[in-house]
């Protein structure tokens, strides 16, 4: 305790906490800076800071940035981040239904408390999830992959067949680039610039913010922002949104220390979890506090449970976390368990400042709003213009590119024309998000098995993980058979 | 667009972009380090079962009109019309920023940018649209460019 005193006292870790939540929150909120954009922004400032002070400024702008992205996301439809998709679904609809402060209410509320419980499965469970995630074999990633798309029949709107094709579609943009085993060039039509692939992050920001720029330039004023100030739930809310809570919780720990997947996949099925365990299902999509509550629990939980395998062995698991393990490298730290014996109080350093930038947000979710809700009330000529602005300049940070501005373009036109055809977006961005796991660790596990299929079903976690897959898939199936059924009868009734 | 257009139309869509992604995946060369799977074993599998996709959508959108015919009220089409013009137009400035950006820089491509935004969604072309294009364009290169040392484009630094 006297330790952290003094750390706390020595050290400019409360400010910068500060700092990086503030900066966190205003990045995430900007459509088009996501928690990697605005960490890496803050990258090149580090490198005159103290370790363990470049390290809490860069995690506590994930911790910010989290919460910020789901401000956009409820007030006008575009969410800041990847991992706010999810709760644009109930955000917006709330906020469209005059409960745009319960909605931001929840989501700060639910957001603190997802980063209280990823702080505290970062102090204490560091060993054996690292352990759990040390035994995941190519095969098991590839089971954690294919847990993660089955979600989309339950993400796929009025029609499975139109989400299994948004699916594909992601699918297919997560092949462009060198092939994952003999790093042949596909679908790059002569670009190097293409050879990486395409990034999440630019198909994210297409098709959720230029999307919505092109859809909503044929659309009249924005309605205006009616919420006042923040409006934390009641008790009696409180206690509904427990359960979904938890389930985030426990999905945002579970994601984030298994590389490869983050807070989006974590917000997905932490909403689609909460819907399933719920007695309020057919609220969901229409408002649901229950489905804002849990993708923010789940993805601020991943914020601080992703550190988990980057300090173990250096494996990040998401955008962020491989800004995070940047910051480690230009600092001369080799993440791994020595570094926890040679460098204690960084370890120190790290757990103390998540858990000042974890009470930081609420303060300055409450003191950031008036900010927010003055953006959102300008003209929506005005608003429109400087987002627009704002995504091409967020996005030619990212590698000083011109030609991911014009990616970025391309794929604002391609969720315009899915839009217009009634395509769900939520499935695409998961085949993209995931169609590199699935694809490398599938075809890895085939090369270890010499082709021999029964390998997924020999590891018993990969075996596990796909049974749950199948759950999920015949629990969307089932369900919509029912709906089906039920609405054969109504009629007739 | 009626709901049977519509889908006949993503129907065709989706067969023409599987069609098109399979020849892509058929033009990826051959190597000896390949596998089993082979770099255009999934995508071909993405191919076709986009197709297959299609065809069910395009079968389901057959069904619904022998069902209920097709019946496009003329505001719907109208609406989507307007909603692709106004689109195009969007996607227009952008590709225009992109044009002009490295031979202007980014202060003043960013500025035109913002200006032309704001007035195709409706403000009146005045003194106060480009002052406030400037300021913004000014604000978005200092913060970028001077306080994130994001390197932006300006032909004069060369």
């Amino acid at each position: 305790m006297i330790a952290i005193l003094d750390l706390v006292l020595r050290t400019p870790l409360v400010p910068t906490a500060v700092a990086g939540v503030a900066w966190g929150i205003l990045g995430g909120a900007l459509p088009g800076i996501s928690p990697s954009i605005a960490m890496a922004l803050v990258l090149p400032f580090t490198y005159g800071l103290e370790p363990g002070t470049a390290i809490v400024l860069l995690a506590s702008v994930y911790v910010g940035a989290e919460y910020g992205g789901s401000i956009p996301a409820i007030l006008i439809n575009t969410p800041g981040t990847n991992a706010a998709a999810a709760t644009v679904l109930d955000g917006h609809a709330m906020y469209r239904q005059g409960k745009g402060a319960e909605a931001l209410g929840i989501s700060l509320y639910s957001g603190v408390l997802g980063s209280l419980i990823g702080l505290t499965m970062l102090v204490t469970l560091t060993g054996p999830l690292a352990r759990l995630a040390l035994a995941f074999t190519p095969m098991s990633y590839f089971a954690l992959g294919v847990l993660g798309l089955s979600v989309i029949g339950s993400l796929a709107g009025k029609s499975v067949l139109k989400g299994l094709a948004a699916g594909v579609i992601g699918l297919m943009v997560a092949s462009v680039g060198s092939d994952p085993i003999s790093g042949l060039p596909r679908f790059t039509f002569g670009r190097p610039e293409l050879l990486d692939g395409v990034a999440p992050i630019i198909v994210m920001v297409g098709l959720f913010a230029v999307s919505e720029l092109l859809w909503q330039s044929s659309t009249g004023q924005w309605p205006r922002a009616v919420a006042a100030r923040l409006r934390f739930p009641n008790g009696a809310l409180r206690k509904r949104l427990l359960k979904p809570q938890l389930i985030g919780g426990a999905i945002g720990t579970l994601e984030g220390v298994m590389p490869g997947t983050g807070g989006t996949v974590a917000a997905f099925l932490a909403y689609n979890e909460a819907r399933r365990w719920s007695r309020h299902k057919e609220e969901f999509g229409q408002g649901s506090p229950e489905g804002i509550a849990a993708p923010e629990c789940a993805n601020n939980a991943v914020a601080g449970t992703a550190l988990i395998p980057v300090l173990s062995f250096g494996i990040p698991g998401s955008n962020s976390a491989a800004i995070l393990l940047g910051g480690l490298l230009i600092h001369g730290l080799m993440p791994g368990p020595r570094l926890f014996e040679e460098s204690p109080e960084l370890i120190t350093a790290l757990y103390v400042g998540l858990f000042v930038a974890s009470f930081a947000l609420l303060a300055l979710g409450m003191a950031a709003l008036p900010l927010c809700l003055w953006l959102v009330n300008r003209s929506k000529a005005w608003l429109m213009a400087f987002i627009y602005a704002l995504i091409f300049s967020g996005i030619y940070s990212i590698n000083g590119s011109l030609f991911d501005v014009a990616l970025v373009l391309g794929a604002g036109v391609v969720g315009l024309a899915m839009r217009m055809l009634g395509l769900p977006l939520l499935p695409a961005v998961l085949g993209v998000v995931l169609g590199f796991l699935v694809e490398s660790n599938y075809r890895r596990s085939l090369v270890l098995s010499g082709g021999d299929h029964s390998i997924f079903f020999e590891d018993r976690i990969a075996a596990a993980l796909l049974v749950l897959a199948g759950v999920f898939i015949a629990a969307s199936f089932g369900t919509r058979l029912w709906q089906f059924a039920r609405s054969l009868k109504a009629p007739s009734a | 667009l009626s709901s049977v257009r519509r889908e006949a139309l993503c129907s065709l869509v989706l067969l023409a972009l599987s069609a098109g992604y399979w020849a892509g995946a058929s033009r990826i060369g051959d190597t000896a380090l390949a596998d089993a799977v082979g770099p255009a074993g999934l995508p071909r599998v993405y191919a076709i079962a986009l197709a297959a996709i299609g065809v069910a959508i395009g079968l389901s959108a057959f069904v619904e009109w022998r069902l209920r015919g097709v019946a496009a009220p003329a505001a719907e089409s109208t609406g989507a019309a307007r909603r692709l013009l106004r689109g195009a137009g969007t996607v227009a400035i952008g590709a225009i920023y992109l044009a002009i950006v490295p031979l202007i820089g980014y202060p003043f491509a960013i500025a035109l940018t913002i200006a032309a935004m704001a007035v195709f969604q409706g403000e009146r072309l005045s003194w106060r649209v480009a002052l406030v294009a400037v300021a913004g364009a000014a604000a978005l290169y200092g913060f970028f460019d001077l306080v994130l040392g994001v390197s932006l484009p300006a032909p004069w630094k060369t």
